[in-house]
């Protein structure tokens, strides 16, 4: 059994968010590990990202990590992924990771996602090329999603995003957003490379169960949707 | 000649609009998930943010946005987080 802590959305800002040091500090007496599922920054300056590596450095459990868009916003991604990188954090982007505890193995595979929204009212591959770049943005992480989930060799196997793959963990955002929240091209690489569950954030006000066309479990841990500082799943 | 029957900023639709963009974009804000409903000459903020500065600044946002309406600043602040709960099994 593998028992992972998960949380998206800690949105650390330009003051020490001291509830959650203390909650993930405790982390050894309850989980293996902590998939944090991106927008973990304000938005991603050097301050915030100092400030959460000071949090993250005192967990004592491995820690995997993808970025949200907030992460993106001051375009200082490269430093942000160091700083997390030179405190033991693995930042995974359109690649995996496994995971070896006490004689299980878990296979992480991540990536931010993006946006098109679900079948019925999705983005197109046509016309502008903003359009296009925007639906190729998101084709091109997905097929990265499905070929590190394929090439895990593990026990058990996670998607960690930052956007939803589905609709259902959407619900409770105005139905309008949607295609900014997510892509049904997520859930389909999910569902043809196989997995066992699928972590996200993103939608705050969205919805915490529900399951691609294809039967995987998926889990929206955005913090002000569940209102603790992270989840708790158990992988048997 | 067209006519201008409404200032852009007295429409409810575009007061919302222009709200949200700027909670979006303030610094001091920085959040998307704030739900801004107007109605009549008040203006309402609803939603979870991180701190209490959090909320504060995005009230004063709002205010600065439309200073001819009035703001109620309904945010609740995520302070004190509640505990995990029981971990869920997955087989």
């Amino acid at each position: 059994m593998i028992r992972l802590a998960a949380v998206g959305d800690v949105h650390v800002g330009d003051e020490p968010d001291e509830a959650l040091a203390a909650d993930f500090a405790g982390l050894g007496d309850c989980a293996d590990a902590l998939l944090l599922a991106g927008d973990l920054t304000r938005c991603g300056t050097r301050r915030e990202t100092a400030l959460l590596a000071e949090i993250l450095e005192r967990v004592p459990v491995p820690v995997v990590a993808v970025l949200g868009n907030h992460d993106h916003h001051a375009d200082e991604v490269d430093d942000v992924v160091d700083c997390l990188t030179s405190v033991g954090v693995t930042v995974l982007e359109g690649d995996t990771t496994p995971l070896e505890l006490d004689g299980t193995s878990v296979g992480i595979a991540g990536s931010k996602g993006f946006g098109g929204g679900f079948v019925g009212a999705s983005a197109s591959d046509f016309g502008e090329p903003e359009m296009k770049a925007f639906v190729r943005h998101t084709k091109a992480i997905a097929e990265r999603l499905r070929d590190g989930l394929a090439g895990l060799d593990t026990d058990h196997r996670v998607a960690l995003l930052h956007y939803s793959p589905v609709a259902a963990t959407l619900h409770g955002e105005p139905p309008e957003i949607f295609p900014f929240l997510g892509s049904y091209l997520l859930a389909e690489a999910v569902d043809d490379a196989g997995a066992d569950l699928v972590i996200h954030g993103h939608a705050h006000r969205g919805s915490e169960r529900g399951v691609t066309p294809g039967g995987v479990r998926v889990r929206n841990v955005a913090r002000p949707l569940i209102g603790s500082s992270f989840r708790l799943f158990e992988l048997t | 000649m067209t006519e201008h029957h409404h200032d852009p900023v007295d429409v409810p639709e575009y007061v919302v609009a222009h709200i949200h963009e700027a909670l979006t974009t303030d610094p001091r804000v920085m959040e998307q998930g704030i739900e801004v409903v107007a109605a009549g000459d008040t203006v309402v903020l609803m939603g979870r943010v991180f701190s209490r500065a959090q909320a504060d600044a995005a009230g004063d946002v709002a205010r600065a946005c439309v200073p001819s309406y009035r703001v109620r600043n309904d945010l609740e602040v995520l302070d004190q987080p509640s505990p995990p709960g029981p971990a869920e099994r997955l087989s």
